[in-house]
């Protein structure tokens, strides 16, 4: 290892490093210690990252055709659940690998191979399913529960609490739905437990007729729901909570947990 | 579910959430805007289209595998894609292999992105901005600029290449990015906020 590098010298790096200049690893290392230690280092990082990205973005041109299209493909060859970490190229070919010999055990029907690729299956998912919380954390669910209170407030707003569909149910569970004119809505939940892993609620608008309605899809809402924004559906009477296997389905065979429709 | 229409009014940060609850139509939105922005670092840095696309494919594919990674407390959304797509980039062009082929090309170098300052208000207003802001910059600052982000070379080539020390090159990437921000704070163009916080 060369020589420590002192904290003046460590700030002269800063602009390097936060354009990827750096060329040896030490250097590098040294820097990101620094980092750890220093918040105005990593704010100063940060801010000339957004001002280098302001260079990339203006005039920056359409991307190319069909790009696009394969990032799509690409979306469902790989499915969300599994991991594609960008920084080890090594360890992406190597999971692509375990997704492959997933499909090949399932294929052939053997069940150790099939056995152990479940438990793949699963452990991945395990680093996936707390996406949802985690995401809605950083993205302010207090930001959203301040929009919820406040639509609740408007004289425009419509509610609808939803309760246990089964009346003995023992728990206390239950959620508000505040819609606006336009669509925007929000559900508050109470009291709904967090699932297992691997499984998710799912929201869904009653729609078109009172008695036999049509249930269209309205939100996938993770195995942890707080407060959450969504769209609600033109014409919608109400709204229900089922239980599904993560990452949701499209048409519900589960029991409703909650149900409600607006006052 | 949530229409095309709605994510194209939503922020980004509420974007990343819809790709937390794996709605398509968020990665796609978040792609429209800044997976030009995007893809013309990519190819920049690689000089090599099929390259660059594969950088801007994995950079998207992460978002939408990995959203949480993006800690809107830190910065921008556009900030954070850029980012790994220039980290991506440069770590493609700095093996050995890539670097020998982008050598030989290096005659017949053509960045090939006309760049369409037009393209947008928001990158009409901002362009006026950020050349006003180029211009409080040496010619030695901007050049170290370009050639460590938009060239890829590390700060000791940049030296090289300018024929200037080390020391000098380092810092003038540093103060260089440092202007440019307070400039375009100081017109509006971006926030003065400091908004990332102690993690």
């Amino acid at each position: 290892m060369a020589r420590e590098l002192t904290p003046d010298e460590l700030g002269q790096l800063l602009g390097a490093y936060a354009l990827d200049a750096l060329a040896e690893d030490d250097e590098r290392a040294q820097v990101e210690s620094h980092l750890g230690r220093e918040v105005s280092a990593r704010v100063e990082v940060a801010e000339l990252r957004e001002v280098a990205a302001l260079l990339a973005a203006v005039g920056s041109p359409p991307p190319p055709d069909g790009l696009w299209e394969r990032i799509e493909a690409a979306l469902e060859a790989e499915p969300p659940r599994l991991v594609l970490p960008l920084d080890a190229a090594r360890e992406r070919r190597a999971r692509r690998g375990i997704g492959i010999r997933v499909a090949a055990g399932i294929a052939a029907a053997s069940a150790v191979a099939a056995a152990a690729a479940a438990f793949v299956v699963t452990d991945e998912m395990a680093q996936q399913e707390d996406r949802l919380a985690v995401v809605e954390a950083q993205m302010g669910v207090e930001g959203t529960r301040r929009a919820a209170l406040a639509a609740m407030a408007s004289p425009q707003a419509r509610v609808a609490h939803l309760e246990p569909a089964d009346p003995a149910a023992p728990r206390a569970a239950s959620a508000t739905v505040v819609t606006m004119p336009g669509g925007d809505a929000y559900l508050m939940a109470e009291a709904l437990p967090d699932l297992a892993r691997g499984r998710t609620y799912q929201l869904w608008a009653m729609t078109g007729d009172h008695d036999h309605p049509t249930l269209l899809s309205s939100a996938i809402l993770g195995r942890r729901v707080d407060v959450v924004s969504f769209h609600a559906p033109d014409g919608s009477l109400g709204f229900l909570i089922t239980d599904e296997p993560a990452p949701g389905v499209t048409t519900s065979v589960r029991p409703t947990l909650l149900s409600g429709e607006f006052a | 579910m949530v229409s095309d229409q709605e994510f194209r009014e939503a922020s980004d940060a509420q974007l990343v959430v819809a790709v937390g609850r794996f709605h398509q139509g968020a990665l796609a939105e978040a792609y429209r805007r800044h997976g030009g922005a995007a893809f013309g670092l990519a190819l920049r840095i690689t000089n090599d289209r099929a390259l660059g696309e594969e950088v801007v494919q994995e950079v998207f594919l992460r978002l939408w595998n990995d959203p949480e990674k993006f800690d809107p407390a830190r910065g921008t959304l556009r900030a954070y894609l850029l980012a790994h797509t220039h980290g991506r980039s440069v770590d493609l062009v700095r093996s050995e292999s890539s670097r020998r082929l982008r050598e030989e090309r290096g005659a017949r170098r053509d960045r090939g992105v006309d760049y369409d300052l037009e393209r947008e208000v928001w990158d009409l207003a901002l362009a006026e901005h950020l050349r006003d802001a180029l211009r409080t910059l040496s010619d030695d600052e901007r050049s170290a600029i370009e050639l460590a982000y938009f060239g890829g070379h590390t700060y000791r080539e940049v030296a090289t290449l300018l024929g200037q020390p080390e020391g000098t090159v380092k810092s003038r990437i540093r103060s260089g990015l440092g202007r440019l921000r307070s400039t375009l704070v100081a017109t509006g163009a971006v926030g003065s906020g400091e908004p990332w916080l102690e993690s």
